[in-house]
């Protein structure tokens, strides 16, 4: 492994003053950053300890919302009893986080900023890929089965973590300290795709980390629910995931539907969502909002399943949900 | 090159008409409108403000086959993060627009049937710059080598006479979140304050970056893709291939 500094952080802004040097990374948990480094896959020269900032793992009620701290583990949110009983379906999703060892060891912040799992940025001799800093895509003509059916450009790498589509259906906002100071951005803003950046994920700087996720009065204690489609159902990473909020019932006041797995950033499939405003969970409208989940996918090679796979799994969690 | 590419009156469909026509007086403002020779608008433009000499047709315009259009978008991301890279607006010069009347070719059809319908479209690299003359500065430019129309956005003031000018459009619905679009294809930057147009990525070595980085033209290369021609290639700027591009 190349030698690179280690460098334990005390606070917040300490550790923004350390991730300014040249590739310094940010680290907590551990379990992508470290696959990212043996394999060399982006140039590292420092990396700044996030654990040793005190405080920053709290799960807590606060001014009506629910606020988490960037450092909590994967693990904590899955058994907390408040995250269940306000928001089940970051409660669903933390329990289908990779294994029980990465979620005992994973943090919140860092799954949310996680580097992409698509196999050619992983594969060592693919130097030349976008996210590897080179100017091409082998998914395009290549073999796409992990790969986006929306809004891919140019890179069709897809987000990978599963927190981050149940907070977009939540309509959660996270907090974000840098060498400005601290901002607030909403999860489907906090997300950006490679028509606007592919070198990165999200619109996290490097001397900028998450802190906190704020999950909104107005979602807490409604239904919601994550499931996810994985060929290691234990473990892996989801092929295709769908979290939803429903507002309202019988009839609906308002729904959120947010799709993972299958775009570089949480989907929000806004078309099902508009269809199921003012409507009850008929099995006929279950149906038709499974598949307005899906317009507008424009399918790869050999990711044509996903397009029925998000149509599924937006009628399987309605139909939970309806009960 | 025939005179009938390049006199003025062949205005092509779309530009500007009415009381002031594009016409070769306002093309050749200065001196040179006294010889008035065909001969001479064919190989000079010149403007008082700025006397620019050059060959009247660009060597080089990006072509695009929509039958060999995926819509990967690596043109459009590839040309906004490059002008961007060297301090330019970042606006995508070149858009793919949705057309549900290409057919794919045959190969890219078996293997991705759900990847049809796309037409990048860009700059036309008018064989007569119909941009350029109500430029009133030194903003639209003509490279005297290669004959491509490029806007210096260090002169650029943003008056907007170049997208007044500008005979094409896209028009229709974007490839990217299937957002409509309707504008000239020299576009306002309000990041930047000014305007922008495919200069054909001038200054970078190696040329267009959309031409060097479409996965099509890279599978073509290789024998992957049987084609005679790239997905999107490098023609000179005459009339017909002005009629032929989208």
């Amino acid at each position: 492994m190349k030698r690179f500094e280690h460098l334990n952080a005390g606070s917040v802004d300490e550790a923004v003053k350390l991730l300014s040097a040249q590739n310094a990374r940010a680290i907590a948990g551990g379990t992508d950053l470290l696959g990212v480094m043996k394999d060399q896959l982006l140039p590292t020269d420092r990396v700044v300890n996030l654990k040793t900032i005190p405080g920053l793992d709290y799960i807590k009620e606060e001014s009506g919302e629910l606020r988490i701290g960037a450092l909590a583990k994967i693990a904590d949110i899955a058994a907390s009893g408040v995250v269940a009983q306000k928001a089940p379906a970051l409660t669903n999703a933390a329990l289908l986080v990779a294994s029980p060892q990465i979620r005992n060891m994973g943090t919140l912040g860092g799954n949310l900023a996680q580097k992409v799992r698509c196999w050619y940025f992983r594969d060592v001799d693919r130097a030349d890929c976008y996210k590897r800093g080179g100017g091409f895509c082998y998914a395009v003509l290549g073999a796409s089965d992990l790969h986006a059916i929306f809004d891919g450009a140019a890179c069709f790498a897809v987000q990978p973590s599963d927190t981050a589509t149940a907070l977009s259906a939540l309509g959660a906002s996270i907090v974000v300290a840098g060498p400005g100071g601290q901002k607030t951005v909403g999860v489907d803003d906090f997300f950006i795709g490679p028509h606007t950046d592919y070198t990165r994920e999200t619109v996290l700087a490097q001397d900028e980390i998450i802190t906190e996720v704020r999950i909104p009065a107005s979602a807490l204690g409604q239904p919601s629910l994550f499931i996810k489609a994985a060929p290691r159902k234990s473990i892996d990473f989801a092929r295709g995931s769908v979290a939803v909020l429903l507002v309202g019932s019988p009839l609906i006041q308002s729904a959120r539907i947010s799709l993972g797995g299958v775009a570089p950033t949480p989907h929000r499939a806004t078309e099902a969502e508009s269809y199921l405003a003012g409507k009850r969970l008929t099995a006929d409208v279950i149906g038709q909002a499974g598949t307005l989940a899906a317009n507008g996918a424009q399918p790869l090679a050999s990711n044509d399943y996903k397009v029925q796979l998000v149509q599924g799994l937006v009628r399987s969690a309605l139909t939970r949900l309806a009960g | 090159m025939a005179d009938s590419e390049n006199t003025p009156q062949d205005a092509p469909p779309g530009a500007p008409q009415g009381d002031e026509p594009l016409s070769r007086r306002r093309l050749v403002v200065g001196g040179i409108a006294a010889v008035g020779a065909a001969a001479v608008a064919a190989t000079a433009f010149s403007r008082a403000a700025n006397a620019v000499t050059a060959q009247e047709i660009s060597d080089r315009v990006v072509s695009a086959d929509p039958s060999l259009c995926v819509g990967c978008l690596a043109c459009e991301v590839n040309c906004s993060t490059w002008h961007a890279s060297v301090g330019r607006s970042a606006v995508a010069r070149i858009r793919i627009l949705t057309d549900n009347t290409v057919k794919l070719n045959t190969q890219l059809a078996a293997s991705l049937p759900k990847r049809a319908g796309f037409t990048p479209q860009t700059c036309k690299q008018c064989y007569t710059p119909w941009c350029l003359p109500n430029c009133p500065t030194e903003g639209l430019q003509i490279d005297p080598q290669t004959g491509d129309r490029f806007i210096d956005e260090t002169q650029c003031i943003a008056c907007g006479k170049c997208e007044v000018d500008c005979p094409v459009e896209f028009k229709g619905t974007l490839a990217y979140k299937a957002q409509a679009i309707s504008s000239k294809r020299v576009m306002y930057d309000s990041v930047k304050n000014v305007y922008a147009k495919c200069d054909l990525c001038i200054g970078r070595e190696g040329g267009p970056i959309c031409v060097e980085r479409c996965p099509v033209n890279a599978a073509i290369k290789a024998g992957y893709i049987k084609s005679d021609h790239l997905a999107l290639d490098l023609k000179p700027s005459t009339e017909a291939q002005w009629k032929q591009l989208a």
